[in-house]
């Protein structure tokens, strides 16, 4: 296992900028989760952390070595696509055993056999491995593919989205296996997703990726707690997180087209300004500062989502779910102030 | 609730997995059968010249132009005979003379029958074994160079690749007919003029636009993630080509190898004007096929009969591959 | 709005059922989602309310009107597909117009229509607007007003957000229920997503298997859910369900763990369960109480934030897993040894042979 060190990394695809002067740091042993939309350049960092794209300027560094002009089969690195990457003319068995009968390594049978049979049971899969990859479910190709990459113990696990096209309940469980497996194995892993539940429930630590510009980088805790931006805030987090245009009056807090108040708790706040509370931190309660009707709920079993509205505002309240409520209800509620993100009017975190 | 009763589609299969493959049920036998006996009935149809061609070679020679035509007849191999041999008419002496002979082959037995000496072999096996030397040859460099090329085109980003891939296609845009004296006065020139090396060359120049193209095709739907997985996994990008890339193209280099073969077994303008006797192939040389005294209607369809058996024997060893090649937009992604 | 009756209403394609037989009521007004796994025959059940596709046997009324053999125009409803098919050579208000148009109404009356319902969509500044030019989330909205604008006597929506991306789901999915709370419009929504199901829905329709497995308001089927395929279904994730035996009072669980099961249970499980007391405790991850005094012994197999919450996976003696929803101040190192109980209101007990859930009463559901 190693550490990975990119400094400085921009890629062009002609006008296309897919990644402006990134750097980053994965630790040894560490679960780096690449969280960021559609076209944000998360796949194009992959690439070039495996060689398979060139970057234009910049350089990958690996445990203090430069990888610039090694070839992928040099980087010692394993990648797991989102899709296709498990060889339909062979059998799972082969597949598995594919990296390890490189001429690289040339690693004798009896040892690949060994290899292979760990790598199959620790994702229980050692009853498929006859099969012809063709006839395997999603998940089962899913679990393959990170078999391959976990056979050979590479300096480098690079993934791809690779549980995006499974359905939402075999997702969930091969999360948690993947997560168990890194941890136990200890390997260095970068993952990429736009999923933002994968990226704070296995992630290490997230590096949020938009346009190609490496917004933050943090602990999951970091990045729901203390976002950067609101770019950051909205993406992480179900329901979204309430952004409200705020005006300051004299030590005062005024929430827009609504008569919410609050006190300003910082001194140095602009006067424009937006305020971000999560929908955990609105809470319901009888005797609470503010008011507002309940335009809509959803319930989703464990919690409810309530739709509150007071003047023009509608804000999101998750409360727990054996809770009775009525659209239409005059409710009272409170903010959790020290839960409270202060953003400018560009979306800066102050 | 019965858990146990199975859900259309989906046998057995967990209730959680969802692909949106298998969206057909199962089609009643009935329709299987009527499907089955109209396809029969069609493809008879389809091939009622064959079969047509496939008893002239059988028949006897007034068999073979009576008018109504016979339908029932007593099979023999007299058109297979003089399309082999060489004859000659026999004086009455020399027909006693070979009648004493115990070692007739049965050729000869045929001849003799029809008062007839074989004096020799015919060309047709030497221009049979020239056509499948050819079409092997032309066929085996055509396609090798073309999935090489096709690779190139499809992987990698070449200067000019749009203009060249058009260029290669150009090369197709000019019927045969146009360029057969040009290049039969070049060839001439070069000493190329009815040999296997000028007609290789020439057929493998010829269908190397077409499968370069339709190779192309097949690589740009085999996802570069394959092929990626093996270089990081430490395959040099060769080995990469052979063991994944060239085993996922098989229906399209089957496809490709049957649609240039093909082409190659069957051309007659090129082949008739640039050979004449060492490289002739078949298919200039089979409506040539003169007997003695008139038109050998049978030897002719017995000779076209030959001719098309190699073509079939090709077909049937690629099938299974074809089948695919056929069905290829059918095929899911993913 | 109709009160639309479906009465043993079937589809066999050949000689397989896409639906079985089925009953089902939808009341004039009502947000009824059909929800399942994908080819359980959510979508051939709303065209068959439709008439895009024939029943095989049964009849469907719309109040005291059968509509059985009737054709999909004359049955006064508006579909809206997963892929809105607008006409991108028309602007948004033609699109919109194009269903009045259709029945031949004054220009006057469909340019109100037409303004009406954009206001509701809040899309009249798009109304002059190529679908070409417009963003996904107000295409969808462009093609939700031209469903609206009808006023039909039901709606049927198959799986309208499943193209969408996540953050325009969020959005969509209250849109669309603040104006069926609006209109009171009688709809059938088709999607597989639990989620949506549950935030929507007025009543939930869950199917598997061409059948139907529970029908019931979002907190019946979470809390009190029928069998276990919807004890498993819904829920992200579903209820955690662990086999054992059951005799006089506690349930023995595989690797040792013992439960003991609260006392109301008591009488419905002896009444309902055969001689080898076999039967599946279930309980939501939610219902997980840790404690060091807790009965049940697990290991922490992972452990992961969701925002909000955290979500313990515990791993049991026999290698099964747990999941805990805990609060995320909560972390454990993997590996750790963690007592829990569970909170003996949330405790729902199944057969394991019939897979049904068990009442109080000591019924089965
Ligand atoms: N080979 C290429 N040629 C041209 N443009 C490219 C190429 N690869 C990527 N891009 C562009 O670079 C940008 C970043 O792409 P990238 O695939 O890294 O995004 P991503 O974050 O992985 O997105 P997604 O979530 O959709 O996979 C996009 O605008 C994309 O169009
Ligand atoms: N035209 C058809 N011919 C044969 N079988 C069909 C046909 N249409 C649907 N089926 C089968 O009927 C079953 C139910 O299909 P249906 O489309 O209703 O599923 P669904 O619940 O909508 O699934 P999804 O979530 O994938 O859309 C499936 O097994 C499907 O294969
Ligand atoms: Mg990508
Ligand atoms: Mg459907």
């Amino acid at each position: 296992m190693s550490n990975i060190r990119l400094e400085n990394i921009t890629r062009r695809f002609g006008e296309i900028v897919a990644l402006d002067d990134v750097s980053l740091t994965v630790q040894d042993g560490e679960f780096f989760v690449l969280l960021g939309p559609t076209g944000a350049g998360k796949t194009t960092t992959l690439r070039v952390i495996a060689g398979l794209e060139k970057q234009n300027a910049g350089h990958v560094i690996f445990d203090a070595h430069s990888m610039d002009d090694a070839q992928p089969a040099d980087r010692d690195v394993a990648f797991v696509f989102q899709q296709y990457s498990l060889y339909p003319n062979m059998s799972v068995y082969d597949n598995l055993a594919f990296p390890l009968r490189s001429p690289l390594r040339k690693t004798p049978e009896a040892e690949i056999k060994q290899r292979v049979t760990d790598a199959a049971e620790k994702l229980r899969i050692n009853h498929l491995l006859e099969r012809k990859t063709a006839r395997l479910s999603g998940g089962e190709m899913q679990r393959v593919s990170i078999g391959r990459a976990i056979v050979r113990s590479p300096r480098v696990f690079l993934m791809d989205e690779p549980l995006s096209n499974l359905d939402a309940k075999l997702r969930e469980s091969l999360r948690v296996e993947l997560k168990h497996i890194q941890k136990v194995q200890h390997s260095t892993t970068v993952f990429v997703t736009h999923d933002q539940i994968e990226a704070l429930t296995m992630a290490d630590r997230i590096g949020v990726l938009d346009r190609g510009k490496l917004l933050q980088v943090g602990t999951p805790q970091d990045i729901y707690d203390r976002p950067a931006t609101t770019f950051v805030a909205q993406l992480v987090g179900t329901p979204r997180i309430n952004l409200l245009r705020t005006a300051r009056n004299n030590g005062a807090l005024n929430i827009s087209h609504s008569d919410l108040t609050l006190s300003a708790g910082h001194e140095n706040l602009p006067n424009d300004l937006l305020l971000g509370v999560r929908p955990e931190d609105v809470r319901l309660v009888n005797d609470g500062q503010f008011e507002g009707v309940i335009t809509l709920i959803e319930p989703l079993g464990v919690e409810t989502i309530v739709h509150i509205r007071n003047g023009e505002q509608t804000l999101l309240s998750t409360i727990a779910g054996n809770v009775q409520v009525r659209i239409g209800e005059a409710v009272r509620f409170n903010v959790v102030p020290d839960r409270i993100h202060y953003f400018d009017i560009d979306g800066k975190r102050i | 609730m019965t858990a146990a009763t199975q859900a259309p589609g989906a046998p057995g299969s967990p209730v959680v997995i969802s692909t949106r493959v298998d969206k057909v049920g199962t089609r009643p036998k009935v329709i299987g059968a009527i499907r089955a006996v109209i396809a029969i009935i069609i493809a008879f149809i389809m091939l009622i010249p064959v079969i047509w061609m496939a008893m002239t070679a059988f028949k006897s020679r007034p068999e073979a132009v009576s008018a109504p035509p016979v339908v029932f007849f007593t099979p023999t191999l007299e058109g297979f005979a003089s399309l082999l041999t060489q004859r000659r008419q026999a004086t009455t002496a020399e027909i006693a003379a070979e009648l004493e002979r115990t070692d007739l082959n049965w050729m000869e037995q045929i001849a003799l029958s029809r008062g007839q000496l074989v004096i020799g072999q015919s060309a047709f096996l030497r221009q049979l074994l020239n056509s499948v030397v050819i079409t092997g040859l032309s066929t085996f460099f055509s396609v090798t160079f073309a999935v090489l090329s096709a690779y190139a085109f499809s992987r990698f980003s070449i200067p000019g690749k749009d203009d060249l891939l058009f260029f290669i296609l150009s090369q197709r845009m000019l019927p045969a007919v146009v360029v057969t004296i040009p290049i039969f006065l070049m060839y001439r020139t070069l000493g190329l003029h009815d040999t296997h090396v000028g007609m290789i060359l020439l057929y493998t120049a010829f269908n190397l636009s077409f499968a370069v193209w339709l190779l192309k095709g097949f690589i740009d739907e085999i996802p570069r993630e394959y092929e990626e997985a093996a270089l990081v996994d430490g395959y040099t990008r060769l080995q990469a080509f052979r063991k994944i890339v060239l085993p996922q193209a098989a229906t399209g280099i089957a496809a490709t190898t049957v649609f240039s073969a093909i082409f190659s077994w069957n051309e007659y303008a090129f082949a008739l004007m640039l050979t004449s006797d060492l490289a002739r192939t078949a298919p200039p040389s089979i409506p040539l096929v003169l007997g003695v005294g008139g038109i050998e209607w049978a030897a002719i369809a017995a000779g076209s009969l030959a001719f098309l058996i190699p073509a079939v024997i090709l077909t049937f060893v690629l099938r299974k591959h074809l089948l695919r090649g056929v069905t290829f937009g059918a095929i899911r992604k993913g | 709005m109709a009160t639309i009756t479906l009465d043993n209403v079937e589809k066999k394609f050949g000689e397989a059922y896409a639906v079985k037989p089925l009953n089902m009521t939808i009341n004039s007004g009502e947000f009824v989602v059909l929800l399942g796994p994908s080819g359980c025959g959510k979508t051939t059940t709303l065209r068959m309310i439709s008439g895009l596709e024939a029943v095989t046997a049964g009849s469907i009324r719309f109040d005291d009107r059968d509509v059985t053999w009737l054709h999909p125009s004359q049955r006064d409803i508006a579909f809206v597909f997963q892929f809105f098919a607008l006409y991108s050579h028309m602007t948004a208000r033609q699109n919109i117009a194009f269903p009045l148009q259709a029945a031949g109404l004054s220009k006057t009356e469909v340019t109100r229509r037409v303004d009406d319902v954009a206001a509701l969509l809040r899309i009249r500044h798009l109304l002059d607007t190529r679908p070409g030019s417009l963003s996904g989330g107000d295409q969808q909205r462009v093609a939700l007003a031209r469903a609206l604008v009808r006023q039909p006597a039901a709606f049927l929506m198959d799986e309208p957000l499943g193209a969408l991306d996540a953050e325009f789901r969020e959005t969509m999915r209250a849109e669309i229920k603040r104006l069926h709370i609006q209109q009171n419009a009688t709809t059938v929504y088709v999607t597989h997503d639990q989620i949506e199901a549950m935030a929507m829905g007025d009543k939930i329709v869950i199917m598997s298997r061409a059948e139907v497995q529970q029908a019931g308001t979002p907190a019946e089927v979470y809390y009190d859910p029928s069998n276990l395929f919807v004890a498993r279904f819904i829920g992200s994730p579903g209820m955690n369900l662990i086999e054992g035996a059951y005799s006089s009072g506690t349930m023995l669980l595989p690797g040792g763990n013992t439960y003991t099961v609260p006392d109301a249970w008591r009488k419905a499980l002896e009444m309902s369960l055969p001689d080898s007391g076999k039967v599946i405790l279930g309980f939501r991850p939610e219902a997980v109480v840790v404690s060091p005094e807790g009965a049940l012994n697990s290991v922490v197999y992972a452990d992961d934030l969701h925002g909000g919450y955290s979500m313990l996976h515990l791993e049991l003696p026999d290698s099964s897993i747990v999941h805990a929803r805990v609060g995320r101040e909560f972390s454990f190192p993997i590996g750790a040894p963690l007592q829990f109980d569970v909170d003996p209101q949330m405790v729902r007990f199944f057969n394991p042979v019939t897979e049904k859930a068990i009442r109080l009463n000591g019924g089965e559901a």
